[in-house]
């Protein structure tokens, strides 16, 4: 599976999540990343690059962090 | 010496990838090994693994809500380790990016690949991927 494909997948899972908007809102503009991407070919700034490490640091910290007890 | 070790080193994980889409040319994000790891590569890499992180932070808020069964911990945990080995490379690539050092950002974007896939079947397979 390439890169287009998982988005693809990604996509879909994404729309499901801002359907179940319990999941919160800041997932919202995910979404509108992963659309721009296929929009936006190699014409990419380094403002563009600032923004995605900065929302994939700030997701992994929070998929890192440790579970609270049951 | 130096050139060809590195010659040899590309060669190895130009064969250890045979099969791989990542050996399929054309301008798809998949663009041929025989592409440097641009900027936009790299972005979409990391875009890509924006959306599926996303996608487990969601499940995990869920999750920790009480909304998914009990087993969803295990799920949760699990992500977590893709998130782990992944952060370690996505620093070494965007250094070696930032430097146009190609040689080891192919391989890194290589393996970092590799978690992305692996992340995001997991998902699947987990049910986080509805």
């Amino acid at each position: 599976m390439n890169l287009e494909a998982i988005l693809g997948v990604i996509n879909k899972g994404l729309s499901v999540l801002e359907t179940a908007a319990e999941a919160g809102n800041d997932i919202v503009p995910i979404l509108n990343i992963i659309k721009s991407l296929t929009q936006q070919g190699s014409s990419i700034t380094q403002a563009d690059l600032d923004a995605t490490e900065k929302q994939l640091d700030k997701l992994l910290d929070e998929l890192e962090a440790p579970l609270p007890d049951a | 010496m130096r050139k060809i070790i590195l010659a040899c080193a590309l060669a190895l994980s130009l064969s250890a990838c045979a099969g791989n889409s990542l050996l399929v040319g054309g301008p798809s994000l998949s663009a041929s090994i025989d592409n440097p790891v641009t900027p936009a590569r790299l972005n979409a890499i990391e875009a890509t693994f924006v959306g599926v992180a996303a996608l487990a932070v969601g499940y995990r808020r869920l999750c920790l809500k009480g909304t998914l069964p009990p087993t969803c911990r295990d799920v949760v945990v699990k992500m977590s380790g893709y998130s782990r080995t992944a952060r370690p490379l996505i620093a070494r690539l965007r250094g070696y990016v930032k430097n146009n050092d190609q040689v080891n950002a192919i391989v890194v974007f290589q393996q970092l690949y590799g978690v992305v896939t692996d992340f995001q079947s997991y998902a699947t397979t987990a049910g986080v991927v509805k």
